[in-house]
């Protein structure tokens, strides 16, 4: 009977070979040149950087002004630090500020993070509003903003915690749940 | 209780939803307001408020399609409970309006109802009519009752509704 030829040592040492010489050959490519796109990598830094957006009839949306901001190639992904978002609806501008926030899509959605304050102005005869979270979406074009994290609101004299924020700048409605409010009058208001 | 003005208004609600449109908090869904002594509970409370704060309270709908209030007499434990289809609460004076199926009821005893009653919290005085909107309606099947419970004797006579 013929001699058994050892095949399984003689495919491992081909393998082992097979494997060394890809490596080598990723090494060496790589070294040359470098191919970001791989990794999450900026292709763009932006330091004090402001950027408006307008919709399809030239109105603007936002303003949007940031202390630094990274753009990443590999998710079109927007990184930015010490965000302020104006949105202009109705019926006041509402400004929002966070530590940090990514845009995503091109700008039509922001996700603030990390102390975010809402403020909207007081109007001719509507009280100021404000909010404090932990995170916010916010959706320019259809001017709505949401969260589901807890929210302490202050609207005049009136101040509300709750969940699930859900702003309505187009109609100028702001909705939460779950809530515990407190309204002074002004005689109270060394109370607070 | 006349120290119940004086206090701020607090009120727990399943949502708010605040339209500055319309310039009022629409609170929706298991509706408690409370004042000092004084809890409306509804399932909807539409709030408006002022530069000075809390204006007015309208609750609408509760157990039974009827919002329900319920406020502590000056200086006696006892409550005067009242309900009806629609009841509009005033802070500033302390005083409530009830319309529609209005009740109120003293101490767990006497009883005024009619079509519309308006309470005065702050002087614990009460007006009922027959007829919706504090209109009265002559000889109509609706009737304004006012029921006055015998004091045990001795007791102070209770203050006879108009």
């Amino acid at each position: 009977m013929k001699p058994h030829l050892p095949v399984f040592p003689i495919l491992l040492a081909g393998l082992l070979a097979g494997t060394s010489f890809w490596l080598e050959h990723y090494v060496r490519t790589q070294a040359s040149h470098p191919d970001g796109r791989l990794r999450h990598d900026p292709d763009m830094i932006a330091q004090g950087a402001s950027q408006e957006r307008f919709d399809a009839n030239g109105k603007r949306l936002y303003v949007l002004k940031t202390e630094k901001l990274s753009h990443y190639p590999d998710d079109q992904s927007t990184h930015v630090t010490k965000p302020q978002l104006m949105h202009f609806g109705k019926p006041q501008p509402l400004t929002v500020t966070s530590d940090t926030a990514r845009i995503l899509g091109e700008g039509r959605e922001i996700v603030l993070t990390g102390n975010v304050l809402g403020r909207r102005e007081a109007g001719a005869d509507q009280p100021a509003l404000g909010f404090a979270t932990s995170s916010l979406t916010v959706l320019p074009d259809d001017e709505r903003a949401f969260t589901e994290e807890a929210v302490h609101m202050t609207h005049g004299r009136s101040i509300i915690d709750g969940q699930r924020l859900e702003i309505d700048q187009l109609h100028g409605l702001v909705s939460l749940h779950q809530v515990r409010a407190t309204v002074y009058s002004k005689s109270q208001d060394q109370a607070r | 209780e006349q120290a119940d003005r004086s206090k701020p208004v607090k009120i727990t609600a399943d949502r708010v939803s605040v339209d500055d449109k319309n310039k009022v908090q629409i609170f929706e869904g298991s509706v408690v307001l409370t004042q000092g002594t004084l809890t409306l509970h509804a399932d909807k409370i539409v709030v408006s408020q002022d530069q000075d704060g809390f204006q007015k309270g309208v609750a609408t709908s509760g157990a039974g399609g009827l919002a329900r209030f319920r406020q502590k007499r000056e200086a006696k434990s006892e409550y005067i409970e009242g309900e009806a289809e629609r009841i509009v609460y005033n802070a500033k004076n302390d005083t409530a309006q009830l319309f529609n199926r209005a009740k109120v009821v003293s101490g767990g005893r006497d009883e005024v109802s009619g079509q519309y009653i308006d309470y005065d919290g702050y002087n614990e005085i009460y007006q009922a009519t027959n007829g919706p909107n504090a209109t009265v309606v002559s000889n109509a099947k609706s009737r304004v009752s006012v029921t006055i419970q015998p004091k045990k004797s001795g007791a102070k006579p209770a203050a006879s509704a108009p």
